[in-house]
């Protein structure tokens, strides 16, 4: 695999705290030193932070029908 | 007794396998957004989410009572891997599914899609939200799919990984591409963050 795309999928991995802490020093180390590392961590912040705009959430009903469900699928335990 | 907001996940799940209804509700409470998320951006369509989401907690449901849950401490990506199959068994459901045709070629759903989006572009103002999940449907669905899992779904990309069948490095490479090409998206359609 290519130099560079190595580097990019481990300033991935770091954006999700996947590295190990020596592989977190040294790609952190290299984001202070080399513009390009720093600009391509930038942009990779901000669009993981652009993904963090994203929630949907279920609605209600749909809440209340699992939890119908549950309620008349529940066997009481006996002790 | 502690309010269950103050219980952990794997305790919960102990206390609704022994018939505390309550701790079901918060289950769903603390998952719902980013399981809910993640199936809505796989399958593209707000209603069929829905009715995943619903069969995906059935399943949890079934599958906790039936004593067969030993994902310790970690329901949330559990839930979601679930919620992702279920999606995942749809979308191949759907391929093989004849599409249906007008005069020109065109498939006829996509006119029910279209005249969805219409409708939704007068109720919604497009926000910074919308277009990015937009442009998160845009992505080619192996992208998708791994963006999904890795930001929604809690998942490490070893994890990815095993469950799509493909390398650390291919799933890792997924998600560049994934990110890279949102990011050109982005830039395209002028949408800040």
């Amino acid at each position: 695999m290519p130099e560079k795309s190595t580097k990019s999928n481990k300033l991935i991995a770091l954006m999700y705290n996947e590295l190990t802490a020596p592989e977190k020093a040294d790609l952190m180390s290299a984001i202070q030193t080399d513009d390009e590392v720093k600009q391509e961590w930038l942009t990779i912040s901000e669009t993981v932070q652009a993904l963090n705009e994203i929630s949907e959430k279920p609605s209600q009903s749909t809440i209340d029908l699992i939890m119908e469900y549950s309620a008349k699928t529940h066997e009481p335990q006996h002790a | 007794m502690k309010n269950v907001q103050q219980i952990s996940d794997q305790e919960l799940v102990h206390l609704y396998i022994k018939g505390n209804e309550a701790c079901l509700a918060q289950l769903i409470k603390r998952h719902q957004r980013s399981m809910f998320t993640a199936i809505y951006l796989l399958v593209k369509n707000r209603a069929l989410a829905e009715d995943i989401f619903q069969d995906a907690f059935i399943k949890i449901i079934h599958t906790l009572r039936a004593g067969n849950y030993n994902e310790e401490g970690k329901f949330g990506p559990w839930a979601i891997r679930i919620g992702r199959n279920l999606a995942i068994d749809h979308i191949r459901k759907q391929k093989r599914n004849v599409v249906i045709t007008d005069s020109e070629g065109n498939d006829i759903l996509s006119y029910i899609q279209i005249a969805e989006d219409s409708r939704e572009d007068k109720l919604i103002q497009y926000q910074t939200e919308q277009s990015i999940k937009e442009l998160v449907k845009l992505l080619p669905e192996e992208q998708r799919e791994v963006l999904i899992m890795r930001h929604w779904g809690d998942m490490s990309f070893k994890e990815i990984a095993d469950q799509t069948g493909v390398s650390i490095n291919t799933a890792l490479g997924r998600m560049r591409y994934a990110l890279n090409n949102l990011r050109k998206m982005m830039d395209k359609q002028g949408v800040k963050v």
